[in-house]
């Protein structure tokens, strides 16, 4: 390769350059000296080389122009179909998915907290159901499980089932509301299992009821304990025990059996050995039947009487109705808590994606002008 | 900051920013149509390609901010990718396209003029498309080195030079072709 040809001169380039933009500017030659004159001929002859637009092109873009380009039918559909939508619809869906369990503070979050119940209990009366957050003024809610397994086919269910509410009262009144408490009880042939009611000058009143009512009365005794107080929160759960009922029923059937059995081998007994060793079973299984009996007494009595729990409140408790400075203040700190943990949570969401799908686009529109320019060649 | 100068709808006069789309038009559709048959060196292909950066660039006007260049670079950036996706898409290089009609000598110049001009044409005819690009650019295009950088994505001085190369292998292709 010639030398001239690699050699850099930035003082003839920044020349020849300044040629060429004076003659494209001037539209003629206007260089004494010959080789700029030609380099200004060239300039010329490659601007006049430059294709002119058709009139049917300039018609048809003026019209296009001043209608403001309409949309042509199937764009917008291939639009959607782009790698940038699509990518953004598929972040969009992930960011749902991960911020709705999130910003709602999960899937066992709730007004409920339902201590946990097993078959073992002997007794179905420890079960409550009491409001997480008793201040959410009206709130209501039901839920219904079938704890596991749930028995098909067997027409008679064993649902047992809870109820909980927050009343709130005048101050006054929460004494005739308590009596008015356990007397709709009475009237449904329920039970008031434990009760606690305080009035007084200096203490503000309130109190407490742990209810069992008939199963097939719990709708009606929850429609009319509502109706005595305002309700701040209400709920009702279920659950379906039939499998653990049949269970324990067929387990209590067969120790029967293995029971008379053993009875009708001790009366054959030929010796005081084998007889000891009978017995010794029959112990064994007599403390099971016990055991399984007691099971099942407690399921249903589960499962016959609803567990209801009363909670009792003055009004002006925790109603929401603003007070003093101090509780706006608490509010204000509360909200401003409230806010700043939902801010956190949503950058939990948002920053992750972020870190994945910038340099993502990045790369894309890289490659994507790799792409493009590699249509022109080295 | 909200720079836009492109920001009116098509037909409205001038905005309180800039230009309304409609004048850009006008001003450009000759120049960029010229960069585009340049370029692609195919009549049908160049129209359609034109139409095509011009709607992309109605649909995205207000993405337009004079702070990242003038308006021409921004236009040519526009028609520039489109003209490369064409390229793209119908898998030829520009090397082994037809030559459009607009290139052809008119009958009634001068012997001399249609020389000169058949000459350059078969200068131009013996540059790789990157260096077609840049000359058409400067030359059909009529855009300044700064907005050739623009387009190009390198800095001015990368870009001059390229256009100063290219110039120096035209021109010595002009003078083996006399």
């Amino acid at each position: 390769m010639k030398r001239s040809e690699n050699t850099y001169d930035p003082t003839r380039e920044r020349a020849v350059l300044a040629t060429v933009d004076r003659a494209l500017e001037r539209g003629r030659p206007s260089e004494a000296d010959a080789g700029l004159r030609e380099l200004e001929d060239l300039a010329l002859a490659l601007r006049e080389l430059a294709p002119a637009p058709p009139p049917s092109l300039q018609e048809t873009l003026d019209r296009r122009v001043a209608e403001g380009f309409s949309r042509r039918r199937g764009v917008g559909a291939r639009r959607l179909l782009s790698p940038p939508a699509l990518a953004g619809a598929l972040s969009l869906l992930l960011a749902l998915v991960i911020a709705v369990p999130l910003l709602t503070g999960g899937p066992g979050s709730g007004p409920l907290t339902v201590a946990p119940t097993t078959d073992d209990e002997p007794s179905g009366m420890s079960r409550e159901a009491v409001p997480a957050n008793p201040r959410a003024s009206g709130e209501e809610s039901t839920t219904s499980g079938s704890g596991g397994a749930f028995a098909p086919g067997r027409r008679e269910r064993r649902v047992e089932r809870t109820g909980s509410l927050t009343l709130a009262a005048p101050d006054e009144r929460i004494e005739q509301v308590a009596d008015d408490i356990v007397r709709i009880v009475d009237r449904h042939r329920g039970i008031v299992l434990s009760s606690s009611v305080s009035t007084g000058e200096n203490a503000s009143g309130g109190g407490t009821f742990s209810l069992r009512v008939p199963i097939g009365d719990l709708s009606e005794t929850m429609r009319e304990l509502s109706a005595l107080g305002e309700v701040r929160a209400r709920s009702q759960t279920g659950e379906d025990v039939t499998a653990s009922f049949a269970s324990a029923g067929e387990r209590l059937a067969e120790e029967r059996a293995e029971r008379r059995s053993l009875l009708r081998r001790l009366e054959r007994s030929d010796s005081d050995t084998e007889a000891q060793a009978i017995r010794a079973r029959l112990r064994l299984v007599a403390a099971r039947i016990r055991s399984l009996t007691t099971q099942l007494r407690g399921l249903r009595s589960r499962t016959d009487y609803a567990a209801v729990s009363v909670s009792l409140v003055p009004e002006d408790a925790d109603s929401g109705v603003p007070g003093s400075t101090d509780e706006a203040f608490a509010d204000f700190v509360d909200s401003l808590i409230g806010s700043f943990n939902f801010a956190v949570r949503l950058l939990g969401v948002l920053i992750p994606i972020a870190v994945v799908l910038v340099p993502a686009g990045f790369a894309w529109r890289a490659l994507r002008r790799r792409g493009r320019e590699a249509a022109l060649g080295s | 900051m909200h720079d836009v100068a492109i920001d009116a709808p098509a037909g409205s006069e001038t905005d309180r920013a800039g230009e309304s789309f409609e004048t850009l038009y006008r001003r450009l559709m000759p120049r960029v149509y010229g960069y585009v048959a340049s370029l692609l060196r195919d009549q049908t292909a160049a129209e359609d390609v034109t139409a095509l950066a011009f709607e992309r660039a109605y649909r995205r006007r207000r993405s337009f901010r004079p702070s990242r260049g003038t308006p021409e670079s921004w236009m040519f950036g526009i028609a520039r990718n489109a003209a490369l996706d064409e390229l793209r898409r119908r898998r030829r290089r520009a090397d082994v396209e037809v030559e459009p009609v607009d290139l052809e000598a008119e009958p009634s110049e001068s012997a001399e003029t249609e020389l000169r001009r058949a000459t350059v044409r078969t200068a131009v005819l013996s540059l790789s498309p990157r260096e077609r690009d840049i000359v058409a650019l400067k030359f059909a295009g009529g855009l300044s080195n700064g907005e050739i950088a623009r387009v190009l994505g390198v800095s001015e001085s990368s870009a001059g030079t390229r256009l100063h190369r290219t110039i120096e292998k035209l021109r010595k292709a002009c003078h083996e072709e006399v």
